[in-house]
């Protein structure tokens, strides 16, 4: 644990926060205007069949009885009933996360692929055509809206050249990768363009550093010098922008999941949000919640394993 | 200090420099056997040296025709005040720039290492030069070292191809941190540098720097950021190295005092231009350029202690824009109208060359040399009283 430069209190604090988080989405989708009965009764809709189905529901219990009637249900793992699939909401969860993971992990491996040497190199040859190209590239990914970049992927890759399949999931792994390759470039530009640019300014900082000149001065090749000294400084900043970014990305695939049908959390809560589903758009987000978390104290570790400064902090 | 005593480092004796770097190959650049080390043999020679740095306000000119020549074994001082060059210049010796749109012109040549000129070379050739013969030793130690990786490593990297097999290299990385006096250094092996204290980490670095005895060490302010106590082992170290091993040291610092007490000779600069060069007596006691003698007039023990230090008015000027002229002219206390006329240039004075070095008496030195175009009253001046301080500071 503590070779990780992970602490227990450091842990300890994230019970707090967990339970925050459950506070905050019971609350805030309850804040929305609309009422779950009226969507579930849609035009068979008489006041009396709503109140019963309230009643039923248990939305006529007092806040604080429905929100231990929650946590009970969060302990148990159901998270409740669904209003809309009839069924446990940690069943639909199980179905859902697996596409998301996927995912989030194969845009943070395509972002990683890009960046780094993009990053580095436009470092290494500051102010040449790469530089330059990488800049003007990504500056235009990042101002276009993702789900733009998405619908313009679709109609290239996937209508006009028949590459990729414009939707769904597929079967196997094989096939999910397949089917998340346009999904996970649309998310990837606007991501590698924060990390292009940050591991550039950083790895220009470490150019710069006095212990690369004197690591220089050593004879040994500029190749050994960015990897054994460059690479690992330079890399080290970014992996806190990484993390930060990854849980924005987590936020992201909500409508990427939309658009390319993708049968992930994203596209459950956009549904459960429509049809007021409470219990569905709470677990959803005390799911992305956690995987924020969890993001966070990843990147800590990250950090802590690329700069034995920190790593030294804590053991002492 | 220690290091002022002399005949210690008779250059002749030393049997390991042959064998060190016996083994390049036959097309490199730099061929490493003509490194014989005669000392007093001509190491380096460095001709009209300009280095300009492009800047919104113009080009600096932080070397501005620095001609100057380091012998074998020699330990040459390099004074000036901060902005005056001495750094750049220094580093250009080994064909770093201070950014890489410097435009450097000049000759910079090893006649010792058979290198002709070193300035208009791309860091992949000066690489065979770097580490193997020519090293430095950087003004701060703090951010001199891969925060990142352990101190054994950082220290074995700078071995090259000098030593083969783990065990071998691990040893000869122990012997080269005790060789610079770091306490217990098997043990230190895999600290990281954050785990060290200033004065450890310039030992280290030091030790980096010799790893391969190289040819010439520069040594760029080596001990200003670090505590007073420490400046002085550190120095000290610096110089009984360089006597062991009969490499050549470029001192820069800003301390003439420092300087007088341990270089041969002495360059004294001043925005971005050698003004003054001579062996450290000769300097010291006849002065030839105006600046060279108000720095001595503004050494703390060059006033009685019930007296105000002396300081030079004034401030050097910017780097930009400089004409051939003298540029001390507007600090100066002998300038007159004709001075502003008159292009300066580093001309010889005074003592004639080959005199025997104050130190070391094996070595032959150049002439005295200054850019001052009434160098010859300053001769007159300290030719009629004998040069105290004190009687100077009446002249003024």
């Amino acid at each position: 644990m503590r070779n990780l430069g992970l602490s227990w209190t450091r842990l300890a604090n994230l019970v707090p926060v967990l339970f925050g988080i459950t506070l905050v989405s019971f609350v805030l989708i309850r804040l929305v205007p609309g009422d779950p009965a009226t969507q579930i009764l849609g035009n068979r809709y008489t006041p009396e069949a709503a109140e019963q189905i309230r009643s039923s529901l248990g939305l006529n219990d007092s806040i604080l009885t429905q929100y231990g009637i929650f946590l009970r249900s969060v302990f148990s793992g159901s998270f409740g009933e669904s209003y809309q699939y009839h069924r446990p909401v940690g069943e639909i969860l199980l179905d859902r996360v697996g596409p998301s993971l996927l995912l989030v992990a194969v845009t943070a491996v395509l972002c990683t692929l890009i960046s780094l040497p993009l990053g580095v190199l436009a470092a290494v040859r500051r102010g040449g055509a790469l530089d330059q190209g990488t800049r003007v590239f990504f500056t235009l990914g990042y101002a276009l809206p993702a789900f733009l970049i998405g619908i313009v992927l679709i109609l290239v890759f996937g209508l006009k050249l028949g590459w990729f399949p414009i939707g769904g999931y597929g079967t196997g792994l094989g096939g999910h990768l397949y089917h998340l390759v346009l999904p996970a470039v649309t998310l990837a530009i606007p991501f590698s363009t924060v990390l292009v640019r940050s591991l550039r300014a950083s790895t220009i900082t470490v150019l710069e550093s006095d212990f690369v000149t004197i690591a220089r001065l050593k004879g040994i090749s500029a190749w050994s010098v960015l990897a054994r000294h460059v690479l690992r400084n330079a890399i080290a900043p970014v992996a806190v922008v990484f993390g930060v970014n990854l849980a924005f990305l987590v936020g992201g695939t909500v409508v990427i999941e939309n658009v390319f049908s993708i049968p992930g959390m994203g596209s459950l809560l956009v549904g459960a949000v429509a049809t007021r589903d409470y219990p569905v758009v709470q677990a959803v987000s005390l799911v992305l919640a956690v995987f924020v978390l969890a993001v966070n104290v990843l990147t800590d570790v990250v950090h802590r394993l690329l700069d034995p400064r920190l790593a030294v902090a804590v053991t002492r | 200090m220690s290091a002022a005593t002399p005949a210690l480092g008779q250059p002749g004796s030393r049997p390991d420099s042959t064998e060190q770097v016996g083994t390049p190959a036959a097309e490199e650049v730099v061929p490493a056997p003509a490194d014989r080390r005669e000392p007093g043999d001509v190491l380096l020679e460095v001709r009209d040296l300009r280095v300009s740095i492009p800047t919104a306000a113009g080009p600096v000119h932080a070397a501005d025709g620095v001609t100057l020549t380091l012998r074998q074994g020699e330990v040459l001082g390099v004074v000036g005040e901060t902005g005056s060059g001495k750094s750049v210049t220094c580093r250009a010796l080994l064909g770093l720039r201070p950014t890489p749109r410097t435009e450097v012109s000049g000759t910079v040549a090893y006649p010792g290492l058979g290198v002709d000129d070193i300035t208009g070379l791309p860091p992949r050739r000066l690489r065979r030069l770097w580490g193997r013969h020519v090293a430095m030793i950087p003004q701060n130690p703090m951010t001199s070292l891969d925060p990142v990786r352990r101190i054994g490593d950082q220290v074995a990297e700078a071995l090259g191809d000098t030593v083969h097999g783990a065990a071998a290299r691990r040893e000869r990385v122990i012997e080269l941190l005790r060789q610079v006096g770091l306490p217990a250094p098997e043990r230190r092996l895999d600290a990281f540098p954050h785990q060290f204290s200033g004065g450890m980490l310039q030992r280290t670095l030091i030790a980096i720097a010799i790893a391969q005895n190289p040819a010439m060490l520069v040594a760029d302010e080596p001990t200003t950021a670090l505590d007073v106590l420490i400046q002085d082992q550190i120095l000290g170290l610096l110089l009984s190295l360089q006597r062991d091993l009969g490499t050549s040291l470029v001192l820069v610092s800003h301390d003439l005092s420092v300087v007088s007490q341990v270089c041969d000779r002495v360059a004294v600069m001043y925005a971005g231009q050698v003004v003054e060069l001579a062996d450290t007596a000769t300097l010291l006691s006849s002065p030839r350029h105006p600046y060279t003698r108000a720095l001595i007039g503004a050494l703390p023990g060059a006033v009685a202690r019930d007296e105000p230090l002396r300081v030079i008015p004034g401030a050097p000027p910017p780097l930009v824009g400089l004409g051939p002229t003298c540029r001390f002219a507007a600090r100066c206390e002998l300038h007159e109208a004709a001075c502003d006329e008159w292009p300066t240039e580093l001309l010889p004075v005074g003592a004639p060359a080959g005199s025997p070095s104050p130190f070391r008496p094996a070595l032959r030195l150049v002439s005295h040399q200054s850019r001052c175009r009434r160098a010859p009253d300053l001769a007159t001046a300290d030719a009629a009283p004998p040069t105290t301080p004190k009687d100077q500071g009446e002249q003024r």
